[in-house]
């Protein structure tokens, strides 16, 4: 090898690939961490002498799911994230697309002042609202239910997707509407025939972003929803399975994980679009 | 009668008047070019027509019918876009047949239709495509067809070669008026390139500041330009135009510029009488100026020695076929096209014979109304 | 618009079009349907977003419990909390915990972006596995993290004291500055990649003419660095920093499940702190007020990093 490949293969290998396997190490630790731990036998886990970086073939075990579908209402709480998550995407997508086709087509008086207060929205932190979201909510009867989540969800996911499908409308030429309304569509038919099917990535995009946030939120399902039959993922795994100071780790971590996976998902088959919508926003 | 007839119209944005009080006809089967500086209204003209912008004031008429309420896709109107405007997820076809399924026609006649205008337009192979896998030329051709399929009463062009290169352009042009004759279509079309509205409208509304400038035919505005502002705008090299005083010298009427002193010809004696002593502006296109030993050698000869004068060059453009000088004169540059085997470099200085029967004159005062001439 | 009726010439079918076609063309044009299409979204805000918001100023300047609508005190609360130990300490929380958390994810985002914008194999490979933090329900990974700090059966701990780095356990959520230490570092953890992609995708932008001629020039990498790349990515960095101490100020998640805000209320943030007055204690009013707080904040920051996009901003 000649001074300068060599060289270069340090440059490379020192500079480069080295500190971003350790920061892929970095990433991924946790992850696979809790892996291990929701196939570990109690034993192994609770034994301080064992190392818990790895795992012998023999400590191998599925007790800890088999937990989560038996003894908890794990299924129960998965469909019922699924349903929240689910619906109040959907209705939060279709009010963002309206909304977003007004923002950026429409000339109408107080198309400025809308514009403004989808912004500022956006930047009301939802920990804000909640307190007095829990008066809203029992006024409605809601309370404990499921719809209570369905119907708060959209505070905070109407006004990011309308940003970001903004952001793509805005590229759509205005020619393709003047062409579409001499041929004869109206506002709502150009809507439909035209600006949704050509703004199908950036509908795919929010949709995906909005459906991670549903299915993240902690906040509200806590404190809007007591029942363990009601309770969506992320607050049950966290409530049902830590009993006064016992904390089923084994099982915590494995359905850590199986509430992951759907979101995983989407990610590894959608993961252009995460990347477009993440650097859409702010390249604008 | 009249295909459109655009009566008085106005729009406002706001405080700004984009279009005031304009009005012109187009006749059946006319190409009418509006053409103008930026911002001089004409895209608003067309958006007007076509019930895409509200009319501030006026009316408008199309095929007899007043369409001033009326929505875009009810006024027998089809317009094709300066970047094509084609349905990027669908492919040719359904492009074209898209405004005809609108309108609820029943299939057999719309594919009927869209392979007729595919044929003309040469672009049968292109029918299962998708917008993003044609070429620029192909997409116009496209769009072009998505308005022919329509068979409306009149046509609106909004600016269609502006995003081809060059090359395109020119081959373009000779398509759309051969597709004028073709069709008989009614066409109204809307450009700044004056070198498309000279040789492909039956009539010009040139447009300035929202205002209409004049209408008329292109050798119309080319040979009586009814202001400073036509007379520039239309041809190239543009018109050359000076500020220059009529004064009497021996008997003889001259213009006077700074530089030179031209004898005012006998056709336009009578016109010159009545302007003695009066500063005007003094207009000549660059290709009635001619040198001495080539162009019109015979005619410039003969010439009287009061219609020349020497001048100094500041720079020469070769093209080819001719020369363009740019000579230097006081308040600015005077371009005058001579014979391609002149040599001259920059400094040096001509002699020119200026071809006075052929001039334009101009009030000094805005807005520069040409001053008629008189018959003699 | 009457057109005159004089012209004999031109047919009226046109002008004396019946009332619902001209009431559907106005339509059209003066986009009414501009107000039919903003409805829905004008409905979510002024009911869930806007109405809460003015309940919580007012249930702030009560003192609401649990129960019953309390009386009207005025800003009784807010000088209360500007005297409260707490809350003070909470206010320094938040403060301490953004301005790490936002610094810590802008260096390393970029050093990170740096990396990956260089020809390395196994592109889709790295920026697959560096968003997974991302993507990943953060009340999810937390539970990881909390398993991983845990007090007894920490990995850390196990492997820095089989390496011999340590003797005693770290106290990583028992020590008030370990606990703020790890809340930031899950913060990090989760909140780098957005960083990173976005700012990868800002360097991927910048033309390479224009370090081509800052190489002719004679500017060495690091020079570029600071003198082209930097200055033209500011306003990208600026709008993902602004997002980003906006998500983190009103941040729950990760100091609720892995803290509670203690230990001692070394880790409280004011919505945390707001959570457990409000809900968990009942005291509504000590609550919202406590909620609020985060706006005037929000705004402060907001208006100054606004303030700097706009001077920052040298192109377009």
């Amino acid at each position: 090898m000649t001074r300068l490949s060599r060289s270069r293969i340090l440059k490379w290998g020192i500079g480069i690939y080295a500190p971003l396997l350790m920061y892929v190490g970095f990433a991924l630790f946790p992850i696979y961490h809790m892996l291990l731990t929701s196939i570990k036998t109690d034993n192994v886990l609770y034994d301080l002498s064992c190392n818990p970086l790895l795992v012998s073939l023999g400590a191998l075990t599925i007790e800890h799911y088999k937990l989560l579908f038996t003894d908890t209402l794990f299924s129960t709480w998965l469909q019922n994230s699924l349903i929240v998550s689910l619906t109040s995407t959907f209705i939060s997508i279709v009010i963002s697309i309206l909304a977003a086709y007004a923002l950026t087509r429409l000339k109408f008086v107080g198309v400025q002042t809308f514009g403004i207060i989808i912004f500022v929205t956006y930047l009301v932190p939802y920990s804000l609202l909640f307190i007095p979201l829990t008066q809203v909510v029992s006024w409605l009867g809601l309370t404990d239910t499921l719809w209570s989540l369905i119907v708060t969800y959209p505070t905070f996911l109407v006004p990011f997707s309308t940003w970001l499908l903004m952001g793509y409308m805005k590229t759509i030429p205005e020619e393709i509407e003047k062409s579409a309304m001499i041929d004869g569509c109206n506002r709502l038919h150009c809507l439909i025939k035209i600006i949704i099917p050509v703004s199908i990535p950036g509908i795919v995009c929010a949709t995906l972003f909005a459906f991670s946030l549903a299915w993240n939120d902690l906040l509200y399902s806590l404190v809007f929803i007591s029942p363990t039959e009601q309770k969506t993922l992320t607050v049950g795994i966290l409530t049902e399975l830590i009993r006064g100071d016992i904390y089923f780790w084994g099982s915590l971590m494995g359905g850590a994980l199986l509430g992951a996976i759907p979101v995983v998902l989407f990610y590894v088959f959608f993961m252009d679009y995460y990347v477009s919508g993440m650097t859409a926003g702010a390249i604008k | 009668m009249a295909q459109l007839v655009v009566e008085n119209i106005s729009k406002k944005f706001g405080q700004v008047e984009a279009v005031k009080d304009l009005s012109f006809n187009v006749e059946d089967k006319e190409f009418v070019v509006l053409i103008g500086p930026s911002g001089c209204g004409k895209s608003t003209t067309l958006n007007l027509i076509a019930g895409l912008e509200e009319l501030t004031s006026g009316n408008l008429y199309i095929g007899g019918k007043c369409v001033n309420d009326l929505h875009p896709k009810d006024r027998d109107i089809a317009m094709v876009f300066q970047n094509y405007a084609l349905y990027p997820h669908m492919n040719v076809y359904k492009n074209m047949a898209f405004g005809l399924n609108m309108r609820g026609y029943d299939k057999p006649e719309i594919d009927k239709r869209i392979h007729n205008a595919a044929r003309i337009l040469g672009i049968q192979d292109l029918l299962t495509r998708k917008p993003r896998e044609l070429s620029g030329g192909q997409r116009q051709r496209v769009a072009v067809g998505r308005a022919i399929v329509r068979r409306p009463a009149v046509f609106l062009f909004d600016e269609p070669l502006s995003n081809l290169d060059a090359k395109l352009r020119v081959q373009m042009r000779e398509e759309i008026s051969k597709l004028h004759s073709k069709l008989q279509s009614t066409i109204v079309y809307v450009t700044h390139d004056q070198v498309e509205a000279m040789t492909m409208a039956t009539r010009i509304v040139l447009l300035k500041d929202g205002v209409c400038q004049q209408i008329g035919s292109p050798m119309d505005l080319y040979n009586r330009p009814v202001n400073k502002f036509v007379a520039g705008f239309i041809g190239t090299p543009p018109m050359n135009i000076i500020n220059a005083r009529i004064q009497y010298r021996d008997s003889a009427l001259y213009v006077i510029t700074e530089n030179f002193e031209l004898q005012v010809p006998h056709v336009f004696e009578k016109t010159c009488e009545r302007l003695n002593g009066q500063e005007i502006l003094f207009g000549l296109r660059p290709e009635n100026i001619y040198d001495m030993n080539f162009s019109a050698s015979e005619k410039a000869n003969k010439s009287s020695p009061f219609c020349r004068a020497s001048l100094e060059v500041d720079n020469v453009e070769t093209l080819g076929s001719h020369i363009q000088l740019a000579l230097n004169c006081a308040g600015g540059k005077l371009i005058a096209i001579v014979d391609s085997r002149i040599r001259i470099k920059p400094n040096e200085t001509i002699n020119l014979f200026f071809n006075m029967e052929k001039m334009h004159l101009f009030t000094k005062e805005h807005p520069h109304k040409r001053i008629e001439q008189i018959q003699t | 618009m009457i057109k005159s009726l004089s012209d004999p010439e031109l047919e009226m079918t046109g002008c004396d079009l019946h009332g619902y076609q001209r009431l559907k063309a106005k339509c059209f044009r003066k986009s009414i349907s501009g107000y039919f299409f903003s409805l829905p979204a004008l409905i979510v805000i002024f009911s869930l977003v806007a109405y809460p918001f003015c309940m919580a100023i007012y249930l702030s300047l009560t003192d609401a419990w649990v129960g019953s609508s309390g009386n009207f005190i005025g800003l009784q609360h807010y000088f209360d909390l500007l005297q409260n130990e707490i809350f003070i300490q909470t206010l320094k929380n938040s403060l301490t915990y953004t301005f790490f958390s936002v610094t810590l994810k802008i260096v390393l985002g970029m050093g990170l972006a740096l990396l990956l914008n260089q020809k390395i194999k196994f592109r889709k490979f790295f920026r697959g596995a560096i968003l997974l933090p991302w993507v990943i329900p953060n009340t999810l990974s937390t539970l990881g993290w909390l398993w991983m700090f845990d007090p007894l059966f920490s990995v850390f701990n196990w492997v820095l004291k089989n390496i011999g780095l340590i003797e005693k356990g770290v106290p990583w959520l028992s020590n008030p500055y370990w606990a703020m230490f790890s809340v930031i570092m899950i913060n990090v953890w989760r909140g780098l990649p957005f960083f990173a992609i976005t700012m990868l995708a800002g360097l991927v932008s910048i033309p390479k003419e224009l370090h081509r001629a800052a190489r002719i020039d004679g500017a060495g990498s690091v020079k570029c660095f600071f003198h082209i790349t930097l200055p033209l990515l500011k306003p990208l960095i600026l709008i993902v920093v602004l997002f980003s101490t906006i998500f983190t100020i009103s941040d729950f998640n990760i100091v609720y499940i892995l803290t509670r805000g203690g230990p001692m209320n070394m880790t409280h943030l004011l919505s945390t702190l707001s959570f457990q007055i409000g809900l968990s204690g009942g005291k509504l009013g000590q609550g919202a007020a406590i909620s609020l707080f985060m706006f005037p904040v929000l705004c402060v920051v907001v208006y100054f990093q606004l303030k700097t996009i706009q001077k920052g901003s040298t192109y377009d």
